[in-house]
């Protein structure tokens, strides 16, 4: 019931703060190669140092407060060097998906973000996009998955 | 699961009940929109085309289980593969974007 609660309201505070700031991922890059504007690139850049920054602090305390690590919840993983995952299968994949993903969500005007933000502000087209996104989901694990096993 | 000779396993705690942080994101924007009165229904371009592009970015973002904003929590946490894809997403940017150039 927490886990559930507490998403909806992160989801809350992050759709509000997306509608006022038109945060993108996709649009920042797009925005950059397309019409030289450094401006919602910020946002990306910002994201990402603030979740750094999160995982550093986070670390810090589960390691040195023994007591708080039940509520820091950190579960480090090792993974692979750099190398080793452009070698490997799931290397491969990734470069292919994040490819397609790049793509097909530039041609379609923005990231899944800004994509649920819009479909809030009342896009009659982000709506429909959105149907498209959850049927895709259905598609994936009847059809994708087992053509993708085949193939690897 | 096991696919690709790789453990697909989610970071974080064991999950009983959903994750609705999607639905808490159309809500905040409704919300948003609706106290600065920009909440205004507009259709612009073709809707059969943007139902397949729906459809086509949730294939690819669940071959590697992430959208644009898990891929650069992934960063954050030091994922070497969400490294590789980000470099294909800036590939794939860069090639729709000459499309849309050519179009123009």
């Amino acid at each position: 019931m927490l886990v559930t609660l507490g998403s909806l309201i992160i989801g809350l505070i992050a759709g509000f703060l997306g509608q006022r700031s038109r945060m993108c991922f996709i649009g920042g890059f797009r925005d950059l190669l397309l019409i030289r504007d450094k401006d919602l690139l910020k946002g990306a850049i910002s994201f990402f140092a603030s979740a750094w920054l999160t995982v550093i602090i986070l670390t810090f305390i589960s390691n040195n407060f023994t007591a708080l690590s039940e509520f820091t919840n950190v579960r480090l993983t090792t993974y692979p060097a750099i190398q080793e995952a452009f070698l490997s299968k799931f290397g491969l994949i990734s470069i292919l998906g994040g490819l397609g993903l790049g793509f097909f969500s530039t041609l379609s005007g923005g990231c899944p973000l800004r994509q649920h933000v819009m479909a809030g502000q009342g896009r009659v087209d982000s709506i429909i996009y959105l149907a498209g996104f959850y049927i895709g989901i259905l598609i994936y694990y009847f059809l994708t998955v087992r053509f993708l096993a085949r193939l690897f | 699961m096991k696919i690709f000779s790789y453990e697909l396993e989610s970071v974080g705690a064991v999950i009983n009940l959903p994750i609705i942080t999607t639905l808490g994101i159309f809500t905040g924007s409704l919300i948003s929109s609706n106290l600065n009165k920009e909440f205004r229904l507009i259709k612009v371009g073709n809707l059969l085309k943007m139902f397949f592009l729906g459809i086509l970015v949730s294939n690819f973002g669940l071959v590697i289980i992430s959208c644009p904003t898990r891929l650069f929590l992934r960063l954050a946490f030091g994922d070497s593969f969400s490294l590789l894809s980000i470099a294909g997403l800036l590939l794939g940017i860069s090639i729709a974007v000459k499309i849309i150039r050519r179009r123009s």
